[in-house]
């Protein structure tokens, strides 16, 4: 697992890339949080995602609900179709804003 | 030039010279205090050396009537010691009008000591001691200031060729230990094995950064074809170091013989390293064994750098250490650690020692793992001892110094291997292992007339379980094992997942509600929802072992 953040005038991109399981996801949670504190809005983009699993599907609820406490702009962009999948089968994917 | 002073000049390189073969340096005192006695016509001679951290002045060889060899003087007694003290020559034409005149010596042995003429043995700064001549043959005759000035010459040069002699001496010493380093670093090398000897699909480099190192690596070819190999690094580096890598390698070798599981030898040898008192030392271990015949490998890690796997596509999983290295935890009763047993994919397997990832490709660049990695993907067209050898002579050359000992092992899958079902597998209990059980179920289920989506469901849910084990079975306790068996079961596929961690409640696998927003529990759901069934098989109980918990997990065809 990879990540790195583009900031555009408040608006960040954070890019997640690679697997985001258990062994990983503690990164990604730390990454998701870190820029929910930072930024007004956020924009995950998970184009590059081979893998997620429950751990990661957690790191991103526990970001989503932070991000709504917080009041911070929270969506998913560009969601590979293995990570769509998941948080299908989570039914999870009604529950976040998720763009192309 | 007079013949005079010809004759002193003769006397000053002479001293050099017996300085310089001597073997014995009292006998050459002596010889120098007769020549100087000889020469300016004295009683008596005495040569002090400044001692016991320049405390005090001892005699260390002396001619005339009284031998007072052995004497010892506070530094600063008599007048030999005010020479020293001042760093200039003493001239006492009358000894009994000097009040810092020493004359124990002569009491003791009724000789007269008129007078005194004493004079610093001075070199770049230093005093070493001083030279002292007593009453001129000649009653009539006082020192004078000619005798002074050759007095201070002769010690001088006295003090230059002592000095010389003992650096001299200094210098064969050193050569004759660094001979011997270079002949121990000959024996540590031939400890190694010899590649030439090995597969083509087996190579390994250990290159010491000094003539000794604490690396070393093993590949043993076993008569029915598996390979046996280990890797390891002791702390610290140096003789100390060096000399406990050569225990664990006789101790690994005789080891080898008798207890060919590497769980069982790591054990073994972590008893028998804590039972040597290695002063805070440690090793760093990992051993493992090689089938090429069924493509399987059992490894073990105690404390070492993570194993890499680098899979056909060029895909990398690293397997870091389960256990502590040897030789620190003593009390454990285990007598076995756990083990990673797998399907080595077709692909490549790299172990190395810290001195690879720590090395330095540039100033004050580390190599790093993914640094390693890196590497062995820009070199991967290389057969594999030019690619290893290549990447060693990145983190040193003729010019470039290593930063410390470096150990590198890497094998090659001989042919295309996949894994198919049935499939077995044993990983330690750690989060990293995650990635290879899904790889290894990628490939085993493709045997399946599945689509691409029920099988990465299927990894999905197998992936969940192993998870619950790691965290909630084994939470708190020792690493442990996963064991994972997967077979077509008539018109079903049947996925059973063995740990020996403390029993979980049957209720363990209750899904969690879907309505429910928290973390935590969802992957009881993806793995309620993915299979069709999902239950716990009761363990034989045994003495040695926690019950240990047996997950079936069932997918129809």
């Amino acid at each position: 697992m990879t990540y790195h953040v583009e900031d555009r005038d408040g608006q960040a991109t954070l890019y997640l890339a690679g697997e985001i399981d258990l062994d990983k996801s503690p990164a990604a949670r730390a990454a998701l949080l870190d820029c929910v504190d930072k930024y007004d809005e956020l924009v995950v983009n998970m184009s590059a995602v081979d893998y997620i699993d429950s751990s990661g599907v957690a790191s991103l609820v526990e970001a989503l609900q932070k991000a709504r406490r917080r009041k911070v702009g929270f969506q998913l962009s560009q969601v590979s179709p293995a990570a769509l999948k998941v948080l299908a089968l989570a039914r999870l994917d009604k529950v976040f804003t998720i763009t192309d | 030039m007079t013949t005079e002073d010809n004759g002193y000049l003769g006397l000053m390189t002479g001293l050099t010279r017996e300085y310089a073969v001597a073997e014995d340096l009292a006998e050459v005192h002596i010889m120098a205090l007769e020549r100087i006695s000889t020469a300016m016509d004295v009683a008596g001679a005495s040569l002090f050396l400044l001692e016991n951290e320049d405390r005090e002045l001892v005699c260390r060889g002396c001619i005339g009537q009284v031998d007072i060899t052995g004497l010892q003087l506070p530094a600063d007694a008599g007048i030999v010691g005010r020479s020293v003290q001042t760093g200039q020559v003493q001239m006492v034409a009358d000894v009994s009008q000097d009040p810092d005149f020493y004359s124990a010596a002569d009491a003791l042995s009724g000789f007269v000591t008129r007078s005194v003429l004493a004079a610093p043995m001075n070199i770049h700064g230093r005093t070493l001691g001083a030279i002292s001549v007593v009453n001129p043959q000649d009653p009539e005759r006082l020192f004078n200031q000619k005798d002074m000035e050759l007095l201070q010459s002769l010690a001088s040069a006295a003090a230059m060729a002592m000095n010389t002699a003992q650096m001299t001496r200094e210098l064969l010493a050193g050569e004759r230990v660094r001979q011997e380093l270079v002949l121990a670093a000959e024996v540590q090398r031939r400890l190694l094995p010899d590649c030439g000897d090995l597969p083509a699909n087996v190579y390994g480099i250990s290159r010491p950064a000094r003539e000794m190192s604490g690396d070393f690596f093993d590949v043993v070819v076993r008569p029915d074809g598996r390979l046996y190999f280990a890797i390891a690094d002791v702390s610290g580096k140096g003789l100390n170091a060096a000399l406990l890598m050569v225990k664990t390698t006789s101790l690994f070798s005789m080891l080898a013989k008798s207890v060919p599981e590497p769980g069982r030898l790591l054990a073994a040898l972590n008893r028998e390293l804590c039972e040597t008192n290695t002063a805070g030392m440690f090793v760093t271990m990992t051993v493992g064994v090689y089938d090429p015949e069924t493509g399987r490998i059992s490894l073990c890690n105690a404390g070492h750098m993570p194993t890499l796997l680098r899979n056909a596509r060029g895909r990398f999983r690293s397997l870091s250490a389960a256990m502590p290295p040897l030789g620190i935890v003593c009390e454990t009763q285990e007598d076995r650690y756990p083990v990673d047993d797998l399907l080595l994919c077709s692909g490549e397997l790299y172990l190395y020692t810290d001195g690879v990832t720590e090395g330095h490709i540039a100033e004050d660049t580390e190599l790093g793992e993914e640094g390693l990695r890196k590497a062995l993907d820009e070199l991967a067209e290389l057969p594999l001892r030019q690619r290893l050898e290549e990447l060693v002579h990145r983190l040193g050359d003729e010019s470039r110094a290593l930063w410390d000992d470096v150990t590198l092992l890497g094998i090659e899958t001989s042919e295309s291997r996949q894994p198919g079902l049935p499939l077995y597998f044993r990983v330690t209990a750690i989060a990293d292992r995650l990635g290879v059980i899904r790889d290894l179920l990628n490939h085993a289920l493709k045997d399946l007339d599945w689509s691409d989506e029920v099988r990465e469901n299927v990894v999905l849910a197998v992936d969940e379980a192993c998870q619950n084990i790691i965290r909630h079975a084994y939470a708190g306790l020792p690493e442990g094992e996963i064991e994972g068996q997967v077979r077509v079961d008539g018109n079903r596929l049947r996925i059973q997942l063995t740990d020996q961690a403390r029993k979980v409640p049957d209720t363990a696998c209750t899904p969690q509600a879907q309505s429910s927003l928290q973390p935590g529990g969802l992957g009881n759901r993806f793995i309620n929802d993915i299979m069709d069934e999902v239950f716990y098989e009761r363990l034989q109980e045994t003495a040695s072992h926690h019950t240990g918990n047996c997950l079936v997990m069932v997918k129809e065809l």
